[in-house]
């Protein structure tokens, strides 16, 4: 095998492989023929592009991966100027700046995209390490380049997708903000004049035109609450809950407080037990609690004020809070059906409501890591049980 | 062509069920109206019935417990033996999703985006009962 004039000499001088000194003459030159075939295999055979270049931007040394990239044989490339497989234009832009600084004694790594005769355009991760002789003279630069394309690839996909979805979120932006300020203001004018027309001409008009002025008003603040709900559960769709520790005993005397009138005109009673303190957000927490309660006032039987009972079980790894009620009770087969958005499970004249309170309740259980659920017996009671997790044991101990 | 005698709403809001009859009156309907408000209280008054005579069903589609494509599935065997009761969706879904449903039924002759009009309601009672159904 002929071997190229510098390569064997061209790794920096400390690191140079030398035979044991004891090897006699015969042996020692057998050592080194093997040593560099294991060298010259060492380089040759690899995914990553290797070449030695001298000062005078020349190849001396080419590996079969260089090679297949240019589609040349190595004879084709090695005694040859860089410049030439380049191209003048780019060797003076990219290659000769980098080089020259790796002759100074520099290492040089950069990512750069060549168009490579045999392989087309590729994004390749480049190394230039200085290479000096035995004496310490800078002798040429060994370049390892690392094709990185498909690397490249996947990240250019990826940077897709998120411009994407920051247009598709600037799009549920805007469409919010049309919900909330486009969309509310012709309805408070339905609203607004309807009510008005109510309180000053309902005595002139005929019966049937209040009725029809009844079915403006309703329909007009019925369209303000699923707006003001549908505006609440995009927000928790879009927004990360900010998690404190909350004492689920003081949520629930604000929620009853709230609904303190509600409860005394449907003779409400109410049986609380302790509850625990959990991690989440409290004003999440708040409205889950408050529509769950407020769900057990309103689907209450007729004649039968409503017996509310909210407890608290403890289970290995979670609590669960419950909120029973002796009302009308879920039909087995829709019992899944009543998390759904929009799930009415009775005509409006029956009970009043847009369907979305209890999909709500499942969204804010499930960004506390939680989830709901309901048993339930028609004519007898509902009763609803949050799934909150319970903080781990060592946090606890690092608070007390 | 036979005029429409019979029509029944089934629709939850009991402001369109207003409306709707409205309409049907100023579009020259004289008939007999059967309003309910459930897809159970409908099938209910076509199942006790012994005699049912030509009749347009005007069904909505979101309602709460059994809907509109609920209803129509449950009414098929009683569709079936009177190919006088015709079924026409009236809904405020204007969801493709929706109508290629309503489409593929064959218990549902046609598809009414609402608000309904007098001119629509028009083609309904004098056309709504010549055998649409596919």
């Amino acid at each position: 095998m002929s071997l190229p004039a510098s390569p064997p000499s061209a790794v920096p001088a400390t690191d140079a492989p030398s035979p044991p000194a004891a090897l006699p003459a015969h042996a020692r030159e057998a050592w080194l023929r093997d040593e560099i075939e294991r060298v010259l295999a060492f380089a040759m055979i690899g995914q990553d592009l290797q070449s030695f270049v001298d000062a005078d931007y020349t190849y001396r040394y080419v590996n079969a991966r260089y090679a297949l990239y240019w589609g040349r044989a190595r004879e084709a490339i090695e005694g040859r100027p860089i410049a030439e497989l380049f191209g003048d234009d780019v060797f003076a832009r990219h290659v000769r700046p980098r080089l020259d600084s790796a002759l100074a004694g520099n290492e040089v790594h950069y990512q750069a995209t060549f168009d490579f005769p045999a392989m087309g355009p590729r994004h390749m991760e480049v190394s230039y390490m200085p290479a000096r002789a035995a004496d310490g003279r800078q002798i040429g630069v060994v370049a390892r380049a690392h094709d990185v394309q498909a690397l490249k690839d996947v990240e250019q996909s990826l940077q897709r997708a998120h411009a994407l979805l920051e247009q598709r979120f600037l799009a549920q932006q805007r469409f919010i903000h049309i919900l909330s300020h486009d969309l509310r203001e012709p309805i408070n004018t339905i609203v607004n004049f309807a009510s008005l027309l109510r309180e000053h001409h309902a005595p002139q008009l005929p019966p049937q035109a209040q009725r029809w002025l009844g079915f403006v008003n309703a329909g007009g603040r019925r369209m303000c609450d699923l707006l003001d709900d549908l505006l609440g559960l995009m927000r928790l769709e879009r927004s990360l809950p900010e998690f404190a520790d909350v004492a689920l005993d003081d949520v629930l005397q604000d929620v009853l407080d709230d609904l303190q009138s509600a409860c005394t005109a449907a003779r409400a009673q109410v049986e609380r037990h302790p509850l625990p303190c959990v991690r989440g957000e409290r004003s999440l927490l708040r409205v889950l609690l408050q529509n769950l309660v407020a769900n057990a006032l309103k689907f209450s039987r007729p004649g039968q004020p409503p017996r509310i009972r909210v407890f608290a079980e403890e289970t290995a790894d979670a609590w669960k809070v419950c909120v029973e009620d002796n009302g009308i009770g879920i039909p087995q087969a829709k019992l899944d059906a009543v998390f759904e958005l929009f799930a009415r499970l009775h005509p409006r004249s029956a009970f009043e409501g847009n369907g979305m309170g209890l999909a709500i309740c499942r969204r804010i259980a499930q960004m506390h890591g939680g989830s709901i659920h309901v048993d339930s017996a028609l004519g007898i009671g509902s009763a609803f049980r949050i799934a909150l997790p319970r903080r781990g044991a060592g946090e606890q101990a690092q608070e007390q | 062509m036979a005029h429409i005698e019979r029509i029944m709403l089934v629709d939850d809001n009991e402001a369109d069920n207003v409306y709707h009859e409205l309409i049907l009156r100023a579009a020259g309907f004289e008939g007999e109206l059967w309003i309910h408000e459930t897809g159970e209280s409908a099938l209910g008054q076509l199942g006790r019935a012994s005699v049912l005579p030509p009749c347009l069903i005007l069904l909505d589609i979101n309602m709460p417990g059994m809907d509109g494509f609920e209803f129509a599935a449950a009414a098929a065997p009683l569709l079936r033996r009177h190919p006088a009761l015709i079924v026409v969706m009236l809904t405020s879904s204007s969801s493709p999703q929706d109508h290629a449903r309503a489409t593929a039924m064959s218990e549902i002759s046609s598809y009414l985006t609402k608000p309904l009009t007098v001119s629509s309601a028009r083609a309904l009672i004098v056309g709504g009962a010549s055998p649409g159904r596919h």
